[in-house]
């Protein structure tokens, strides 16, 4: 729960930065990279955990792993995260930042979940009729979940339309133990 | 084999699913963050509102109480372990309610409105929401009828009025609830046609129990049965074993049921016993939601908790329909210490208090009310004229009695006349002792009084008036059947009235005397 109100609070003040820098985008993107080397390599997500490491040596070993691949203002958010001993929020934040970056972008995240794979026909209409809906640029997901056994379910922040099978009849067995 | 066809079979069923409506839900959802001691705190949940029921997994619900920056503080009115970290919420959109109406009477419920007395179920018609606006000026006026409690010492001195907010307060064992039972029972005179005739209407009542034993809620519950009051109450019971939420909203569910009566022009009386409690269980929830503790640890808004509850009995104005809600709270001191938080408060709010002490209570005085300090702001304008005329007197005399109390132990050394004045307030301080569950009606108290500050008594032993009482009453039933009539009637103390009241009380002394051996 607190990782939540931290990491929002990075988040909003690294993005207000950025703003003021115009490089909202480039930071967005060197995040993203970032993201994707942690999050493939488990020894690295427990190094940013770890307690144990010193400071100096996080800081080093940081620097040498992204300065290649990031700018400078990324590189310095992840040291100065390193100094405060947050580094393990590091994904966190960037999730957090992720969020307002879309909403700076009026775009918005949407969640598509149906029980089989949806074909590219299905996919463009649903997607046309959450478009018209909204306006706002869609970023869809599509998730598979057998779970829900049938129909679709749109989760749009925490909006949820539920129109799949599993709820139709789980409402179903309400209405007739009620009775 | 069954010979069923299939027809028949999806015959059956479509009826059943007939009015199924087949729709797509659409829904506001958040995550459970953290759970555990009867809250939750929820991720989500953006636009939800205070006070809004939320539903989680499993039938359980939860109200909401605080709205954060990235969180919701969420108190469960159901059991705690059924919610797991990670649990979908979802909004409803309601705020919580209870079914009112007079489908209640008679039963046990559980702050929801759940019946809990294994009568089956009730099948009311309206809901109202549990916290309610108070009503505001122009739609109240003056306390002015009064509710009668059956005990002399309560409705002589302190009485209480429709509409008006009286406050019991005491340490344990001093009686409290007994007043409450009694107040109840006594309302058993207001059903009655006698009553109608007399323009008495009826008073619906209610009792809340908060944080109590099950097993004495149970005795309540046989008691107001044996005394055939139940069928006229509702027990709205929090016990001690509910989660804390319940006990904290269930001051405002009976509330709202006694709303119901006050609202159609009705007359309900409501005792929530005791907000002591109440508020402990509401530190509860406070601190565990995360908000900073104030005195005694107690919120920055238990004034407001308790001021919004009481503040909702009223006397509605004629416009309005007439209806009144009385509240009777009750509260637990600590040792005689009235001068703590929570009772000092609930002081400040009602019309006046009612105050129990346990060396009155030991020395034989009961109800073991400290007639000194306690008080009735506007029960005065309330008491029908002739107990207001019987009163004055007992009033003042008490007082003398009091002050000069602490010579008595100097006996014969005093004046006639001070002598006189201890005699007389040892006396009336006998007779307005009275046991537990025998009301009297306000004539009857009336004549008692009348002899006693008329001086009727003083010439008797303090031993022999529990006699005197009981035998008065017998021979007023027997031979001044009219007198009470006319008492009941008028309402006033007439110059006949006074006369009769000499005479019954002349020839009863003279009766009393010869059976009892008296000279």
């Amino acid at each position: 729960m607190t990782e939540q109100k931290v990491s929002y609070r990075y988040a909003r003040a690294i993005i207000e930065t950025a703003i003021a820098d115009k490089l909202t985008d480039k930071l967005f993107n060197d995040f993203k990279v970032v993201e994707e080397i942690v999050s493939k390599s488990k020894e690295l997500k427990t190094f940013l955990k770890s307690p144990v490491v010193p400071e100096a040596k996080k800081k080093a070993i940081v620097t040498e792993l992204f300065k290649d691949h990031i700018d400078r203002m990324a590189l310095n958010f992840i040291t100065f995260l390193v100094t405060k001993g947050r580094s393990e929020l590091l994904l966190d934040i960037i999730a957090q930042y992720e969020l307002q970056y879309l909403k700076l972008n009026k775009k918005q995240k949407v969640d598509i979940i149906s029980a089989i794979e949806l074909t590219d026909e299905i996919r463009a209409k649903v997607l046309a009729k959450i478009a018209a809906n909204i306006r706002m640029e869609i970023i869809p997901t599509f998730i598979t979940e057998a779970d829900i056994k049938g129909g679709i379910m749109i989760k749009i922040e925490d909006w949820v339309y539920d129109a799949s099978l599993k709820s139709q009849l789980e409402n179903l067995f309400n209405q007739l133990s009620r009775n | 084999m069954v010979d069923v066809r299939p027809e028949e079979i999806s015959a059956i069923l479509r009826r059943q699913l007939s009015g199924f409506e087949n729709e797509a839900d659409i829904y506001e959802v958040g995550t459970v963050l953290q759970v555990g001691d009867g809250v939750a705190r929820i991720y989500g949940l953006t636009k939800v509102m205070v006070s809004e029921l939320v539903e989680f997994p499993n039938d359980v619900f939860g109200m909401v109480l605080n709205l954060e920056e990235d969180n919701v503080g969420v108190m469960l009115l159901g059991d705690d372990s059924l919610v797991k970290e990670g649990d979908t919420v979802r909004r409803t959109k309601k705020i919580a309610s209870v079914p009112v109406g007079r489908e209640l009477l008679g039963r046990v419920v559980n702050p929801i409105g759940i019946p809990i007395d294994n009568k089956g179920e009730i099948n009311t018609t309206q809901f109202f929401p549990i916290e309610r606006k108070a009503p505001g000026v122009i739609f109240r006026q003056p306390v002015k009828e009064p509710l009668q409690t059956g005990m002399k010492v309560v409705d002589a001195l302190i009485p209480i009025g429709r509409g008006q907010r009286e406050l019991i307060i005491g340490d344990r064992q001093t009686g409290k609830t007994a007043i409450a039972l009694d107040a109840i029972i006594n309302q058993k005179y207001t059903h009655s046609a006698e009553a109608k005739a007399n323009n008495i209407r009826p008073v619906y009542c209610i009792y809340v129990a908060i944080g109590q034993k099950g097993s004495t809620v149970a005795n309540v519950v046989s008691y107001l049965e044996q005394f055939g009051a139940l069928e006229y109450t509702i027990i709205v019971a929090a016990n001690a074993s509910d989660p804390a939420a319940m006990q904290y909203i269930a001051p405002y569910c009976g509330c709202s049921m006694g709303e119901y009566f006050r609202d159609n022009g009705m007359d309900a009386l409501v005792i929530y016993d005791d907000l002591s409690k109440q508020a402990a269980a509401y530190r509860q929830v406070s601190l565990l939601l995360r908000r900073p503790p104030g005195r005694e640890a107690y919120p920055g808004d238990i004034f407001y908790l308790h001021s919004r509850l009481l503040e909702r009995a009223a006397k509605f104005s004629d416009a309005m329909g007439g209806g009144t809600l009385t509240a009777l709270p009750v509260i637990e001191t600590q040792a005689g210490d009235v001068a703590a938080y929570i009772p000092t408060n609930v002081i400040s709010i009602t019309d006046g208090q009612i105050y129990l002490e346990p060396n009155l209570f030991n020395a034989g005085i009961r109800p073991a009310m400290n007639v000194g300090i306690s008080v009735s702001r506007v029960g005065g304008n309330a008491q029908i004229k002739a107990m207001k005329k019987v009163a004055g007197p007992l009033k003042l005399e008490l007082a003398q009695y009091r002050e000069l109390e602490s010579f008595a132990k100097f006996g014969s050394d005093l004046d006639k006349s001070t002598q006189q004045q201890l005699r007389r307030g040892a006396r009336l301080t006998e007779i307005l002792k009275q046991k537990q569950f025998v009301p009297l009606p306000v004539n009857k108290q009336i004549a008692l009084i009348w002899t006693a500050t008329h001086g009727y008594l003083d010439e008797f032993d303090v031993e022999v008036l529990a006699d005197f009482e009981k035998e008065f009453f017998e021979y007023l039933d027997n031979n001044y059947l009219e007198l009470q009539n006319l008492i009941s009637n008028k309402k006033e103390l007439t110059d006949d009235i006074s006369k009769l009241l000499k005479e019954a009380a002349d020839s009863f002394v003279i009766i009393f005397k010869n059976t009892h051996n008296i000279k």
